[in-house]
């Protein structure tokens, strides 16, 4: 189930939210947990009893290993209890990527390829599987100890608000909310507030640009199209000006922000309605000035996740410049594939490696030197390129769009063919760089990080009611398209 | 205090975010609903199994899109912020195109225009020729069947919005497949039905006439559809014309005072695809009451209709018991109306239906006339060929057209095209004869596996053809 459908918006959150504020307080977690593992069971009924499962045992293995005095032991359990999420997450993410380049390479040897059944995703598995990791580690590490309810661990892990798309919220920031946790009026109002800002993010932005992008560039994944198909995007891409081409990649890049960014907007003000305060996962990443700045502003709670989990224990800056580098770049290429298993993801993550790197060695120095705003510019553009390899899975179809956007063939498009994309690209740089000027800051801090007046509560309120009515509207009017009468 | 506020708006909340569930379940209020037709979602069914392997998830959110609360104001919401704000709705991407003044057309009556619209039924403008001279002889054979029996059968073409009001056609639809060869029903088929001698009535040549005469709009300036006013002129002509082919005499029409008014159904109908909360500015059309003269000598024969959306605006207006004893509409040989307790064509004993009537109309509007009146000539002309009485019937002529008919698909695939021509190589004739005597092959195999509503039984003669594999 996905938080911008009529199952969620119109039937399952407002029975969700009248269930949870009329039970007692102390039964709230068990509301919170039924319908978590109803949420789902709805949208992956295969993956429920392995989610369920998995999460039981690595409840228990991490008790064990709590209880226990032998290091070794202690050591095995640990182990143990992240192979267990890190394992499904291996095989159901990327078993499908191993065996087609394993066949690949046996094909080129002259060997006869495996047969296998294809393996589908189960939604929210990079998620919940790097939850539950934080979860062993920090229990291990000691900075918290390990939940008493089985009930609450399970809710942790299976929380409908982050399940399918973050944050990755860290045990050590959740564990004290789950047990006990206070949600005032204001805080109910907020969190309705933040999750109608997100179903707007999502909606009325990230949708309306990426239809169109998905007219141009097709769908991301080519696997369900036939060869014509195919063949006719890539006509349809050498065909495209410099122009629109420049257009559909800086679209992508507003579509990806703005999806995301709303996802995670709505999940932590599904959260902070439930008393929950979740950590923030965006911070107008388009406003940076360098490519290490992107990634301290954009998907943050993954970004500290490497940091935490996978950097550091990597050895981080502590063992030479050499090591550094290299580490950096590992941790970007794996949070590369971690995003989709194809060769694509890694090419992005890649990328984003080397310039964190070279941020490193010079690229740094050179941006502070020209100034905020050429740096924030060309930082913008050099993220809406790398994009190209998150957004198109076909390599050579990223670098014809690459040639067109460099071809030169600049064409004036009148605003009136595309009033719609270019008006929503405009609402979308608009909100991506307000708050490069003290103004936007302000809004922004008044908007999100404020407590409100009664009148302001009572303003905000009008607007988020009509916002939320609006984005269903959108949401079902968009291809709402009849016929005069049927034509047989 | 504060709480107090706080408190109020949250309950507010809650009674939004449960409007909609509420709205659904109790039916209330009730909204005036959208205008148009869609494909229903089928209503899932919850079982254990379903829900497991995840179908009736797939099933449940198409359905909620059509069914939820208080969907008619905010898709009217959305559909009007689209309006004001880009000039456009989810229609006019594909089914309502914009014209000069605010003038709307239909996609495919534009294309027709600049005849491109045969590219839906035909690869090419000659198969398309070849397809509708087919059905033009095929349409003589069926007419002279009829009039055999004393039944009058007719083609009525509707005027098109088009060719009547070209001055206000949306710019830049002229340019695309421009160097490539193009056709036009309509004006092939007038051709068609003069030489062969097919009964017709072309409305949309003697609109073209009375256009710059006419008291009122021909078509709506936001409609699809011939005005109210031209279907009545229509609807006059048309019964002149069936007194003329059937020598009897009707009931003339009589128009109570006119009155201009506000659009009515269908005068409006590409505007209220737009399902806007506003309705658009345009002018007042023209409508009057209709009823059939006090002649006590007039006849009132039973006639089929055949046809497509273009009878509506007659049948909406005109008293059919005044005028006819029973007067079926076959919409698209498909659904019936007008003719209880029958639903569809289906239903029907056809033979019998065909037999009772005093004519048939096969009514279409002019950018229609490549749905090859949607199966019914040849439908019509199988079932009367077996039915067992004096008249002759010339299967001679009807093989001859089977196999052209066959020829012509056959043409238009080109897998099929590669295994003739290697067929032709290995018996050493030409292509076109292999073609013909594959054609040949698959009438014959039609005729002996009775797929074909054939009476004779009889394989035809003179066959050079095996079994060449192509069914």
């Amino acid at each position: 189930m996905v938080f911008s459908s009529n199952v969620f918006l119109l039937y399952f959150m407002p029975i969700f939210f009248l269930v949870y504020f009329l039970t007692p307080k102390k039964a709230r977690n068990y509301i919170l947990l039924l319908a978590s593992l109803v949420f789902y069971a709805y949208g992956a009924p295969d993956f429920i009893l392995q989610l369920v499962g998995s999460t039981v045992a690595n409840f228990f293995l991490v008790k064990w290993m709590c209880k226990t005095e032998k290091p070794g032991l202690k050591k095995l359990l640990c182990g143990l209890s992240i192979i267990i999420p890190i394992g499904l997450l291996l095989f159901y993410k990327y078993g499908n990527f191993t065996m087609e380049n394993l066949n690949l390479i046996l094909g080129l040897t002259g060997h006869t390829p495996l047969t296998w059944r294809r393996i589908l995703l189960p939604i929210g598995i990079s998620f919940f599987s790097f939850q539950s990791v934080t979860y062993t580690l920090d229990t291990y590490r000691g900075v918290n100890k390990p939940m008493e309810k089985l009930t609450d661990f399970v809710l942790y892990i299976t929380m409908f608000p982050q399940l399918i798309a973050g944050p990755i919220i860290r045990y050590c920031d959740v564990a004290d909310q789950i047990r006990n946790r206070e949600s005032n009026m204001s805080d109910r109002l907020q969190g309705f507030y933040r999750f109608v800002i997100g179903l707007c993010k999502k909606i009325l932005i990230a949708d309306v640009i990426g239809a169109q992008v998905d007219a141009i560039l097709g769908p991301a994944n080519f696997s369900l199209l036939d060869p014509g198909q195919i063949s006719e995007i890539f006509t349809r891409v050498a065909a495209l000006d410099s122009t629109t081409a420049w257009i559909v990649s800086l679209a992508y890049t507003f579509q990806i922000y703005f999806d995301f960014a709303g996802y995670s907007d709505m999940a932590i003000g599904l959260g902070r309605m439930m008393g929950f305060k979740f950590p923030e996962n965006f911070d107008n990443p388009y406003t940076s000035g360098s490519i290490t700045e992107f990634w301290r502003r954009w998907h943050m709670t993954l970004g500290a996740f490497i940091m935490n989990y996978l950097y550091i224990p990597l050895g981080g800056n502590r063992k030479g410049k050499g090591r550094m580098y290299f580490n950096l770049w590992v941790c970007f290429l794996l949070s590369g594939l971690w995003h989709g298993a194809s060769w694509n993801f890694l090419v992005w993550g890649a990328l984003h490696g080397f310039f964190i790197c070279a941020d490193k060695l010079f690229l740094g120095k050179v941006m502070k030197k020209i100034g905020k705003v050429p740096s924030v510019i060309l930082t913008f553009l050099l993220v809406n390129l790398i994009w190209v390899f998150f957004r198109v899975e076909d390599f050579s179809l990223a670098w014809l769009l690459i040639k067109r956007m460099f071809a030169f063939e600049f064409t004036l498009l009148p605003f009136s063919a595309n009033a719609q994309l270019y008006t929503t690209m405009i609402v979308a740089a608009f909100f991506s760089f307000l708050t490069l000027t003290k103004f936007g800051q302000k809004v922004q801090e008044k908007v999100y990080f404020t407590d409100y007046t009664d009148g302001q509560h009572i303003a905000v309120w009008v607007v988020a009611a009509f916002a939320f009515v609006f984005c269903v509207a959108a949401l079902n009017a968009s291809d709402f398209s009849p016929f005069i009468y049927f034509r047989f | 205090m504060k709480t107090t506020t706080k408190t109020i708006l949250f309950a507010l909340s809650a009674v939004l975010l449960l409007a909609s569930m509420l709205q659904n379940w109790l039916n209330w209020p009730r909204f005036k609903p959208l205008k148009g037709v869609v494909v229903e979602e089928p209503k899932p069914k919850l079982t254990f199994q379903n829900c497991c392997d995840g179908s009736f998830q797939q099933q449940v959110e198409p359905y909620l899109k059509q069914h939820f609360g208080c969907r008619e104001p905010l898709i009217r919401l959305y559909n009007q912020y689209l309006w004001d704000f880009y000039g456009k709705t989810p229609v006019t991407e594909g089914q309502v195109l914009f014209g000069k003044d605010g003038w709307m057309y239909e996609p495919w009556v534009v294309a027709d225009h600049y005849q491109r619209q045969f590219r839906q039924y035909a690869s090419d403008s000659t198969q398309m020729a070849m397809m509708l001279t087919l059905e033009a002889e095929q349409l003589l054979q069926l007419q002279q069947l009829l009039e055999e029996r004393g039944i009058h059968l007719f083609v009525c073409m509707a005027p098109a919005k088009d060719l009547i009001y070209p001055e206000y056609l949306p710019e830049n639809q002229d340019t695309r497949f421009d160097n490539e060869p193009k056709i036009s029903a309509r004006f092939f088929n007038e051709k068609e039905y003069t030489r062969l001698g097919i009964n017709h009535l072309n409305l949309e040549q003697w609109f073209l006439q009375i256009k710059d005469t006419a008291d009122f709009m021909l078509f709506p300036k936001t409609g699809t559809h011939w005005s109210k006013y031209a279907a009545l002129q229509g609807a006059d002509t048309l019964i002149r014309y069936m007194e003329h082919l059937g020598g009897i005499n009707m009931h003339n029409l009589v128009i109570g005072p006119r009155e201009l008014g506000k659009a009515q159904d269908p005068d409006d109908d590409l505007e209220s695809l737009l399902n806007l909360a506003r309705p658009l500015p345009k002018p007042k059309y023209w409508y009057a009451e209709v009823r059939a003269d006090e002649d006590t000598t007039a006849t009132k024969p039973k006639m089929i209709v055949i046809g497509d959306s273009f009878w509506w605006t007659i049948a909406f207006q005109l008293p059919f018991g005044e005028f006819f004893s029973q007067i079926p509409y076959w919409y698209y040989n498909s659904s019936v109306y007008y003719y209880p307790p029958y639903d569809s064509v289906a239903e029907l004993d056809f033979a019998e239906e065909l037999l009772s009537a005093d004519f048939i109309v096969l009514f279409y509007c002019a950018t229609q006339q490549y749905r090859l009146n949607d199966g019914f000539t040849q439908k019509a002309i199988e079932v009367l060929a077996n039915i067992n009485d004096s008249i002759a019937f010339d299967s001679v002529a009807f093989i001859e057209r089977e196999i052209k008919r066959t020829v012509a698909k056959l043409l238009a695939d080109p897998s099929s095209m590669d295994m003739i021509r290697e067929k032709a190589a290995q018996r050493n004739v030409s292509i076109e004869q292999a073609l013909h005597d594959d054609a040949e092959w698959v009438v014959n195999y039609q005729i002996e596996q009775g797929l074909m509503n054939w009476p004779s039984k009889q394989r035809i003669k003179n066959t050079k053809s095996e079994n060449h594999g192509i069914q």
